[in-house]
């Protein structure tokens, strides 16, 4: 008891503790002089401490302990009062009695407080920033030695990585696991950093574009474009294809013949016109002829390959690109297709011909020079009575 | 008179301070200030026939950092679980802050609240999903905070 005393009064003097002495009824029976600074001049002895104190209500079976065991003790720390901040601590005076000191952390606790809202307002920052990098598109930063650094959500998504961590971890080779098809980042880097351009990754587009920050980092931007290549597709199915037949048309079909001539390559066209087909128009009207056209289509369609291309040029005439220059073959080809034609029955029409014109590229030639010889050949098979295949 | 401890957790900048100053004070600002360590606010209310006397541990909001101390919870009645209903990742930790209050509370009751309503769109706050205990307050415009205390006393005494 001595002991405490005379360390209370030493520690007094110092200004950091005060003291307050309860019994078990919860009643002051001693206070340090400067107690009032945090509970008001009104404290007096004989006052409930939990009207000044309200911090111990809950506690009631912990003070318990402590005025019956010299050995217990209990600290609540950083308890804000009157504009200070004090450590609450309850000793074992008496078996009677409860010691609560009051410690003055005012000065301290004022500078983590200064540290704990430039950390939070710090950390809502980065949590906005983050949420900011999130809503982009791909984003991935590698450091100037080709180490990952940051990449953000929509990336690690499309990966399937669960965190950065995961992606960071693999250290020594962690540009492969993102099965980006190139060789390297600086590869990457060099690919992109002037424009944006495509990379494909599985079945994606991607418009990828690099850029340096500071000297340190490179930042990778991927912006998915699948589904506007797939839209162009269509769209340019449907700048390319007669709507009727479903054919290409003859435009699309030049272009074609334009490259394969200018790579070259040995081609032989086939121009087809249906005999006497304004008398089906006239006879049967256009629904009916259009039908025609259609089945007309779809019969000559089965007996190409894949790599042949068809055509309709307009009206009831086509236009067949046969990759090949064995006449002979393509000859055989064209009549069997004839014969085919000549023993069809066509829906609402009946009998049908066609009448071909032939012709093999030759060196120098153009779409012009081409199309000219195989025309020929037409008139001379319409002229010499139709339903025959004539070569140019 | 019944003295009854109620705790205001949550993550930090979820709105604790400014939900007791309106319940306290009828006052609101918009400003943040952190909040560091306790600060104790006494307010009466009746429930039923009895006058309880509330004693409300503003506690300092949790962070990835660093954990609310066990001291604070200790002997606590009640608590609120405050989250702000337009941040995802405060609304995700509610479920962690109910768990630790019932660890050294078993027998204390709670209620939760999604605060800062006054961010909602009026079609935000038609579709806002929240657990059944929850109340959407605005300490800014004052809405539901009585009804907030009001309800938890009630759970703690009656």
């Amino acid at each position: 008891m001595k002991n405490i005393q005379i360390i209370l009064n030493a520690i007094l003097s110092q200004d950091v503790f005060e003291y307050i002495l309860i019994d078990k009824a919860y009643q002051i029976t001693d206070l340090s002089e400067n107690v009032t600074r945090y509970f008001g001049e009104t404290v007096h002895r004989g006052d409930d401490i939990r009207d000044y104190l309200p911090e111990i209500v809950g506690y009631e079976d912990r003070i318990e302990t402590v005025l019956e065991d010299e050995k217990s003790r209990y600290v609540l720390e950083t308890v804000y009062k009157n504009d200070y901040y004090i450590d609450i601590h309850l000793e074992h005076y008496s078996k009677d009695k409860v010691l609560i000191l009051l410690h003055n952390t005012t000065e301290i606790t004022l500078s983590k407080l200064e540290l704990l809202q430039y950390s939070n307002e710090n950390q809502l920052l980065f949590n906005t920033i983050k949420k900011i990098l999130d809503s982009q598109n791909n984003l991935l930063v590698v450091t100037s030695n080709n180490k990952i650094e940051y990449a953000n959500k929509k990336f690690l998504e499309y990966f399937s990585l669960k965190s950065l961590d995961e992606l960071k971890e693999r250290n020594e080779n962690n540009f492969s696991i993102t099965s980006l098809p190139v060789s390297s980042f600086d590869a990457l880097y060099e690919y992109a950093k002037e424009e944006e351009k495509e990379l494909t990754i599985g079945e994606d587009t991607f418009l990828v574009k690099a850029t340096l920050l500071e000297k340190t980092y490179k930042l990778f931007t991927f912006s998915k474009i699948t589904k506007l290549c797939d839209i162009n597709r269509v769209l340019e199915e449907k700048i390319n294809r007669d709507p009727l037949t479903g054919l290409y048309r003859k435009s699309f079909f030049d272009e074609k013949l334009a490259e394969a001539l200018e790579y070259d390559q040995s081609v032989t066209l086939v121009i087809a016109d249906i005999d006497n087909f304004k008398t089906i128009n006239d006879r049967y009207g256009h629904l009916v002829g259009d039908r025609a056209l259609r089945e007309f289509a779809d019969l000559v369609s089965s007996q190409l390959r894949d790599n042949d291309l068809f055509a309709r040029w307009g009206g009831e005439e086509f236009l067949i690109l046969f990759n090949c220059s064995k006449q002979e073959k393509i000859v055989e080809k064209i009549e069997s297709i004839r014969e085919m034609v000549d023993t069809h029955v066509f829906d609402g029409v009946g009998h049908l011909t066609v009448s071909f014109g032939v012709a093999t590229s030759k060196e120098n030639d153009t779409v012009y020079s081409l199309l000219e010889r195989a025309d020929k050949a037409l008139y001379l098979a319409k002229k010499k009575g139709k339903n025959m295949v004539i070569v140019g | 008179m019944i003295r009854k401890k109620i705790l205001l957790l949550g993550d930090f900048n979820v709105g604790k301070t400014s939900l007791i100053r309106r319940y306290i004070d009828n006052t609101f600002d918009d400003k943040y200030l952190t909040t560091i360590g306790v600060k104790i606010s006494k307010k009466c209310l009746p429930v039923g026939s009895l006058e309880c006397e509330l004693i409300i541990w503003d506690v300092e909001g949790a962070t990835p950092q660093k954990r609310i101390p066990e001291q604070y919870l200790v002997g606590a009645s009640g608590a609120i679980i405050v989250a702000d209903c337009n941040r995802e990742e405060t609304m995700a930790n509610l479920e962690g802050h109910i768990e630790r209050f019932k660890a050294v509370n078993p027998d204390g009751k709670y209620v939760v609240a999604y605060n800062k309503s006054d961010l909602l769109t009026p079609q935000q706050l038609e579709h806002f999903h929240m657990i059944p205990e929850g109340v959407l307050t605005s300490a800014k415009k004052g809405e539901h905070v009585n009804q907030l205390f009001g309800t938890l006393a009630k759970e703690i005494l009656l």
